[in-house]
């Protein structure tokens, strides 16, 4: 499957149709290369590019981002590759797999161009 | 002087988070069937009140019009709940969304389609009865499960699956003494709808949930019924003016009140069914057999015959089978 390169400019030019934000969240961990087992990101890197483009949505937190993340990995879309401590806090890791990239297709046909 | 997290503390963390959320799925799961238990019950009683009672009415006017204002305020309650956790730009967003549409179409199955066979099966056999036999639903719906999305599902859980069903049969088989309800058989056989129209839904909208919030798929599912019921069902039958004149009578509040129970029961379904798997979260809700007889008990004249009681416990057997390892939640598909 073709991934798109995934920055910052990429995702506010892209996300001027805000998508639900399970699906955002999906999108945000998509990487360039899906068979690339180093392409994580953490669950706070994907609140803050989520607050850049859901600027003061009551529902992009942490405790929400969090939830979401939990339900794409317990459906098997997502994978928790590692976790680390920051100042004594849990930080969590997270890659897409196959099946999480096969279901993107279900994204507008705009965010794969 | 902090503590510094090692290796195994963060993993063992890291599963206490996970085995933390799958257990709130289970417990969304039996509130569900609470709720649900409830709501059947108060929904027995809205349509036993003017006008719904008038019995010059055809048969299946009262539960239709019924069903049309249970879904619409709850939709309106979930409408409310997701306006004030900050959701209601979500909810445009997911109708604009190819899941969103698909959430629709399962509110058909789940709405119109199964809710109908539901209020009939209360009219024309009890609330009891009714619930019992949906019950069956959970054994379809983890079929549908374990093919199309490949849900795991331990063999404890299905004898707890079937032994939900089982306690379902015994409360239904028996019919009610006296004249109560004359039409018992064709309630019963009404009541059949919901079991296909539910476990389809629950099966379709687990597979969208994927990539929706739970909280907003309830909602767009319930105002979809709604929409249906007004423009679709309800004029093809008549059923216009008789929603007309109980919008305005006391059985309108009391259906709000029924819905607000039908409302958080729908949200904790549709959330447990994403937290914890479509086979298990239907097997907790069908609990609600048990908290109707409850409910029913005290709310209403409800009589504990032999058959109730033998049923509900079986049920409960059934239940704490399904729930027994909350680990076997951690991954849900294969």
């Amino acid at each position: 499957m073709g991934n798109k390169l995934i920055d910052m400019n990429d995702i506010k030019k892209i996300m001027k149709k805000k998508v639900p934000l399970r699906s955002a969240v999906l999108y945000t961990l998509a990487t360039e290369d899906s068979a690339d087992t180093t392409a994580e990101t953490t669950n706070e890197d994907v609140v803050a590019k989520l607050r850049l483009i859901y600027e003061n949505e009551k529902q992009c937190s942490l405790k929400v981002i969090n939830f979401h993340l939990e339900a794409l990995r317990t459906s098997g879309l997502i994978v928790n590759t590692r976790n680390t401590a920051v100042n004594n806090t849990l930080v969590s890791y997270y890659a897409v797999t196959e099946q999480g990239y096969r279901r993107l297709k279900y994204l507008p046909k705009s965010l794969m161009a | 002087m902090s503590t510094v997290l090692t290796l195994e503390d963060l993993e063992a963390l890291k599963q206490r988070q996970q085995l933390s959320y799958a257990k709130k799925g289970l417990l969304f799961g039996i509130l569900s069937g609470v709720f649900w238990g409830l709501d059947g019950v108060l929904l027995g009683i809205s349509i036993a009140m003017v006008p719904f009672s008038d019995t010059s009415l055809a048969i299946y006017l009262a539960p239709l019009v019924g069903a049309c204002m249970h879904d619409g305020f709850a939709a309106f309650w979930l409408f409310l709940y997701n306006l004030f956790t900050g959701r209601s730009r979500e909810l445009l967003r997911t109708l604009r969304s190819r899941s969103g549409i698909i959430v629709a179409f399962a509110a058909l199955l789940g709405g119109p389609f199964a809710m109908s066979g539901y209020l009939l099966g209360i009219q024309l056999a009890g609330t009891a009865h009714t619930l019992a036999i949906t019950a069956m639903y959970p054994a379809l719906g983890t079929v549908f499960a374990m093919i199309f999305l490949k849900e795991r599902v331990s063999l404890r859980a299905w004898i707890g699956i079937v032994t939900c069903i089982l306690g379902s049969f015994i409360v239904g088989y028996t019919p009610p003494a006296g004249d109560a309800h004359p039409h018992f058989y064709w309630g019963i056989a009404f009541a059949l709808l919901p079991t296909i129209g539910w476990s389809l839904e629950g099966v379709i909208s687990t597979y969208v949930m994927d990539l929706l919030d739970p909280q907003v798929a309830i909602n767009i599912r319930q105002g979809t019924s709604f929409f249906v019921y007004l423009v679709g069902v309800l004029p093809m039958i008549g059923g216009l003016l008789l929603f007309k004149e109980a919008l305005i009578l006391p059985s309108a509040q009391m259906l709000l009140l029924t819905a607000l129970a039908g409302s958080v029961s729908y949200l904790f379904w549709y959330k447990a069914m994403n937290m914890t798997g479509v086979g298990r979260a239907m097997a907790l809700n069908i609990t609600y057999a048990l908290w109707s007889i409850i409910f029913g008990y005290f709310l209403t004249d409800l009589k504990l015959t032999t058959p109730l009681v033998c049923g509900a416990v079986t049920i409960t057997l059934g239940a704490l089978l399904v729930l027994a390892n909350p680990k076997e939640l951690v991954n849900l598909r294969n």
